[in-house]
């Protein structure tokens, strides 16, 4: 299929979401107690920046013409997501940067909380940024919704993959965070929205409808299949018997993850495509 | 004070004998490749027969008043410039090609391939001391070659389209400026397409719009179209 935005950004939005899902269990986590997390925090601001610029890179190669993306910071247009966007995704990587090298090199007890703040502010916006990006253009299937499907997405996508690089606090962090609760109220919001995306392409307008259609004849494997089931309901499933004590949290947790972040990949990337085959 | 130009565009369907003139004269005016048409049209035949019916409808930009290519462009490389055409200024395009994607009319091109420079790099002869080679005639008959438009490149206006940009319909600002009309409304062999000031109530397209009860394209988006089609054979709207 061609299409004017291929994989790259469907990447660019996956690792992006990535980064802002690190840092803000990073920056919950410096508020919860930076010393015992100190090692969780650093490699939750290192991910981070690393995460965005490699997406953006990858959406560098992208643009019909990459070295005007220094235009972008003179010739503003408020009206374009785009636009805002490099702002918020250049400031978020420049105190995440500089988070991070002040992690790694004082310790994550030393960091600022209002920067960490900051930070977690500007990770929120980029999170949100995301799903305007595809919403600002205002053609279905890229409505309301999308912002808040991938921003959840996002969390679960990023806090997996760090949870996952800090397997030995895990246990720690699920009695105190309780966390087979919390991700099971994420995944259940995420559910919620991603039907509610659906539902409402469903029945809302003739384009919408025939968004819905394109869905389901062309994505519906990757939809149902993965995005729903692999990346949603199989890890509210586990992530349920972690919290009837059928499981044990750490046996379930890293098949759980993996399903997650495989599906957040799997659902932004459906989402880019079937605006474009509308 | 004397209200701002704002152009537009009537399309006269009574008079459009659907010759493709208009299409030529932009792609001869602006240069632009197979596979990029600037001006263009749709037709459909529909109804089930006897009652059939044969519509053609040309289509370029419709230079919208609230046109979502600029709300989306990042770096307002697509703009509104000072008689109301949307114009794109490929110096400052970075190609995200958001504007093709938000544009409902599909009237935006993104150009993929370098310009088209056969002309003056070929040095291939068809038959060898026999036949000119195409660089050999452009430079014996100093001609420009195709992609490169003098009046185009002139006044600041870029003659060779870049490649990795998008580009699209510019109602010829660049013959505007000059006080002409736009190329497809010169082409026309019926008249059918009128240029002028929306603002001018003495101007043609303002009494046209003012006799024929017209219509645009997509009028469901609330783009506000500044192309208006009017007498239109169709019954379907």
């Amino acid at each position: 299929m061609s299409v004017l935005w291929d994989i790259r950004v469907s990447l660019d939005l996956f690792l992006g979401g990535i980064g802002i899902g690190a840092f803000l269990l990073g920056a919950l986590l410096y508020y919860v107690d930076s010393e015992a997390y100190g090692s969780f925090i650093k490699k939750a601001f290192l991910i981070a920046p690393i995460a965005v610029i490699a997406g953006l890179l990858l959406l560098m190669t992208e643009l019909g013409r990459p070295f005007n993306v220094i235009k972008t910071l003179y010739e503003v247009n408020p009206t374009s997501f785009m636009s805002l966007g490099i702002f918020l995704q250049s400031g978020f990587i420049l105190v995440a940067l500089v988070l991070a090298f002040l992690a790694v090199t004082k310790g994550a007890e030393t960091l600022s909380g209002p920067v960490v703040y900051f930070g977690a502010v500007l990770a929120g916006l980029v999170g949100l940024y995301h799903g305007f990006l595809l919403t600002g253009i205002s053609i279905e299937p890229w409505n309301n919704a999308i912002p808040v499907v991938f921003f959840v997405s996002s969390l679960l996508a990023g806090a997996s993959l760090l949870l996952c690089l800090n397997l030995g606090q895990l246990d720690d962090l699920a009695t105190k965070l309780k966390l087979p609760l919390v991700m099971n109220l994420i995944l259940t919001l995420e559910l919620a929205a991603v039907l509610a995306w659906a539902y409402n392409l469903a029945l809302t307008s003739d384009s919408s409808k025939h968004a819905y259609e394109v869905l389901m004849q062309s994505f519906g494997m990757q939809f149902w299949g993965i995005s729903i089931l692999l990346g949603l309901v199989v890890p509210l499933g586990l992530f349920t018997l972690a919290l009837f004590k059928k499981a044990s949290f750490k046996s379930v947790f890293v098949p759980a993850s993996v399903a997650m972040i495989a599906g957040s990949f799997f659902l932004k990337n459906l989402v880019v495509y079937l605006g474009q085959s509308i | 004070m004397a209200n701002k130009v704002k152009c537009g565009m009537i399309i006269d369907l009574h008079r459009c004998v659907g010759c493709g003139g208009c299409d030529l004269a932009c792609k001869s005016e602006n240069n632009t490749p197979v596979g990029i048409d600037w001006a263009s049209h749709k037709v459909e035949t529909y109804g089930v027969f006897p009652d059939t019916k044969y519509e053609h409808v040309p289509t370029l930009c419709n230079h919208c008043e609230d046109a979502p290519c600029i709300r989306v462009c990042p770096t307002k490389a697509m703009h509104k410039d000072n008689k109301g055409m949307v114009i794109h200024d490929p110096s400052i395009c970075i190609g995200c090609k958001s504007c093709i994607l938000a544009d409902p009319y599909k009237v935006i091109s993104y150009n993929q391939q370098s310009a088209f420079l056969d002309y003056v790099t070929d040095d291939s002869r068809i038959v060898k001391g026999g036949t000119f080679s195409k660089k050999e005639l452009s430079e014996a008959s100093n001609a420009p070659f195709p992609n490169f438009n003098v009046d185009r490149g002139a006044d600041g206006y870029e003659a060779v389209r870049k490649k990795g940009t998008v580009e699209k319909c510019s109602f010829c600002d660049h013959r505007v400026a000059d006080g002409l009309a736009p190329a497809c409304v010169v082409a026309c062999p019926a008249d059918a397409r009128i240029f002028g000031d929306l603002n001018d109530p003495k101007s043609e397209i303002v009494k046209l719009l003012k006799t024929y009860k017209p219509t645009v394209l997509l009028p469901e988006k609330g783009t506000k179209p500044k192309v208006f089609y009017i007498r239109s054979f169709s019954n379907k709207s």
